[in-house]
């Protein structure tokens, strides 16, 4: 009986496949997630830069999908780039999840293993002002998830002025926050100079990205823990986002806690170690303390400031700073007066959300009108109330007190824990506004330098004075980034007329 | 690649400019000035010196209509301004042309006054060629094309502009094809 010639086919071509599959489930593969292609094979190139003498040679998939297929000594690794987070059928949960908090620029994954092992985020944009804040959401997300994240920024930058301007410490401070509490590495690289201000070439941070990435690239390829070795690289790291901290931290602020820590040559190490999962100390850092503990020069500057605007509630939160139980940062903040007719359009579109609002007992009795705002000497409308956009309060209990004394709604219908408090405050009036750059951005990064540490834990506050309670959706927060990260960061968020939304208990006050 | 993949993902802007870009990219004689969405420094049109140096010529600031690509070719003297889009019909939609040739216009205008820089050289005097670029299937290519040209038919005052179709096959992979009528990018 001859042998069935159709059945050795199909036994060679099972084989042959078997064999196919088991070399290439050995082919160590990382997706370089972007949001465009021009940012995915950036990064890849930085990568194999800073690799020791590998060879790379690059395909393109289908005419366009970049394979990077490095061999090093004694690994292989292909990078493949899929660029725009939209464009994909596959796009994983876990990057899905990740990019709703803002979409970093790279995200690097693991299909076998559904690991993210990093996020990146980098730009040109010129970092004076609001600028560094406008990607602190992305950061926030990165460290909710845990997910290694280096943000990449110009030190330097020319302002509208045309003068040199340094970048906010805010964004490094947040970072600090992050990798305390979440022991995950989240770090500010800066890259530029004085002379050459936005140059990528120019300081260290664009090679100490690289450097870093390629690090855990290698640890992939071999096989080792993502951030196997990485400890010193990550020193070198934090020791720069510190000095830099140090250097500029006057800026925005007239007093910061744990100065001698920031500055201990031992520090970085500590944060280098607590990042790469080495240990889990607490350094006593952005442990912001009640009044009774700042230093002396600085409570003598807490002194109740005079408003642009009149706000009830802010005038007794200023009137607080006289009691010694509430502080501000600094005082330089200053005014953006708006026209009249965008702000008469934007007042009448609040009356008109607040009157389509779903009714709360007892009613909010929110209004607006053009005469509350001051006017400018160049005939614009002044509508910023406080000059101070942050407070530090040592007791939430205090918080609900004075908001059941300006809004009577409130009045014994509204506690708090008596946990410090910060309250943070946008005077925007452009309705939904506050929900976008950079308000999210600020929200974030104070979350997590004011807010987020297990030694001096605060309770988060957001007041809009001039916003409707009608713009916030929590039913559909999880769709707009910006309602997601007030919901998730703030414990209450106070809307104007009173009206509180308890995002912890998910209901309106 | 995995089938899903090569079947499932969507045919956007950004993957039919790249797509054109890696041609452009492993061309000898043309080279990429400037791209819309660039890592690193970002919204800089670039040239090149005698030496081969790229130095920036020009930015665009943040409000300004830019163009999604910038293509040389020193050897013909031409310097491509291009839009890209999705497809035909995104790219003929009515406010959309009108964007294409004020952005052509605009440009065009910027880069023949400048003769003092050193990365752009003599190339104010070049010739400037409106360009088009979008995707399309097997299927559609020929009504893709007849929309597009009687779209912008006379529009960029007597230029042909370049028609560069990025045409998806069945099995996910992109070509190129250009149908141009007037100046070539691609063909010779």
């Amino acid at each position: 009986m001859r042998p069935d010639p159709t059945f050795g086919t199909l036994l060679f071509a099972f084989v042959a496949i078997l064999i196919f599959l088991i070399v290439m489930s050995g082919m160590p593969e990382i997706e370089l997630w972007a949001d465009s292609f021009h940012e995915g094979t950036w990064v890849a190139q930085g990568i194999v830069s800073e690799m020791d003498s590998p060879s790379c040679a690059r395909e393109n998939e289908l005419g366009f999908i970049p394979r990077y297929k490095i061999n090093g000594k004694g690994w292989k690794l292909d990078l493949v780039v899929f660029g725009g987070y939209g464009n994909w059928p596959h796009i994983p949960d876990k990057i899905a999840e990740l990019i709703q908090w803002g979409k970093p620029d790279i995200i690097a994954y693991d299909r076998k293993t559904d690991t993210v092992l990093f996020a990146v985020e980098e730009t040109a944009a010129v970092p004076t002002g609001n600028q560094a804040l406008q990607r602190c959401e992305r950061m926030h997300g990165a460290g909710m998830m845990k997910v290694p994240f280096w943000y990449l920024l110009s030190q330097y930058g020319t302002h509208v002025d045309e003068g040199i301007r340094q970048a906010s410490p805010w964004p490094a401070l947040m970072s600090m926050g992050i990798t305390k509490s979440q022991h995950a590495p989240n770090l500010v690289l800066l890259y530029s100079s004085v002379e050459e201000p936005e140059d990528y070439s120019k300081g260290a941070g664009k090679q100490q990205l690289f450097a870093i990435l390629a690090a855990i690239m290698v640890n992939f390829a071999k096989g080792r823990p993502t951030l196997s070795g990485t400890e010193k690289l990550l020193e070198t790291q934090y020791r720069a986002m510190l000095k830099f901290i140090d250097d500029t931290i006057e800026n925005v602020s007239d007093y910061f806690p744990g100065k001698d820590e920031l500055t201990a040559k031992e520090t970085p190490l500590r944060l280098a170690k607590i990042a790469a999962g080495n240990s889990s100390e607490d350094i006593p850092l952005l442990d912001w303390p009640k009044f009774a503990r700042l230093p002396i020069y600085f409570k003598e500057r807490q002194k109740r400031a005079k408003l642009i605007k009149h706000d009830a509630f802010l005038s007794k939160l200023e009137e607080m700073k006289d009691n010694h139980s509430v502080y501000t940062l600094s005082t330089n903040a200053g005014s953006r007066p708006q026209p009249v007719s965008d702000l008469s359009d934007w007042i009448a579109s609040q009356i008109n959300t607040e009157e389509r609002a779903p009714a709360i007992r007892p009613p909010v009795g929110f209004r607006l009108k053009i005469a509350d705002f001051p006017e400018s000497k160049a005939g614009l409308r002044h509508v910023t109330t406080a000059t101070n956009i942050l407070y530090l309060c040592d007791s939430a209990k205090d918080i609900a007190r004075l908001l059941g004394l300006v809004f009577p709604r409130l009045k014994k219908r509204l506690t708090m824990d008596s946990l410090p408090a910060i309250v943070y405050v946008s005077n925007s009036v452009k309705p939904g506004r506050i929900f976008g750059d950079p308000y999210t951005g600020q929200f974030s990064a104070f979350s997590w330098i004011f807010g987020g540490t297990s030694n001096a834990r605060r309770i988060k506050i957001a007041y809009f004075p001039h916003q409707s309670r009608g713009l916030l959706k929590p039913e559909i927060a999880g769709k707009n980034k910006g309602q997601t990260v007030f919901i998730s960061l703030a414990d209450y968020i106070i809307f104007g007329g009173g009206a509180v939304y308890d995002t912890k208990s998910k209901i309106w006050i | 690649m995995d089938i899903r993949i090569s079947r499932g993902y969507k045919l956007t802007e950004e993957i039919v400019r790249w797509r054109l870009e890696i041609l452009i990219e492993d061309s000898a004689d043309a080279w990429i000035s400037f791209t819309n969405p660039t890592a690193g420094p970002w919204k800089r049109l670039v040239g090149r010196d005698n030496s081969g140096a790229s130095g920036e010529v020009m930015r665009f600031t943040r409000e300004a209509d830019r163009p999604d690509l910038v293509i040389v070719d020193d050897k013909a003297r031409r310097i491509f301004i291009l839009e890209a889009k999705d497809d035909a019909k995104g790219l003929c939609a009515k406010e959309q042309i009108t964007k294409t040739v004020r952005t052509f216009n605009d440009l065009t205008a910027s880069l023949k006054k400048i003769s003092s820089n050193k990365y752009w050289g003599g190339r104010s005097a070049y010739d400037f060629i409106p360009g088009l670029v979008w995707g399309s299937s097997p299927a559609e290519a020929i009504a893709d094309e007849k929309l597009v040209r009687d779209s912008h038919a006379a529009r960029f005052l007597g230029l042909d502009p370049v028609c560069l179709q990025i045409i998806r096959l069945e099995s996910g992979e992109l070509t190129v094809r250009e149908i141009s009528k007037g100046e070539k990018l691609l063909l010779r």
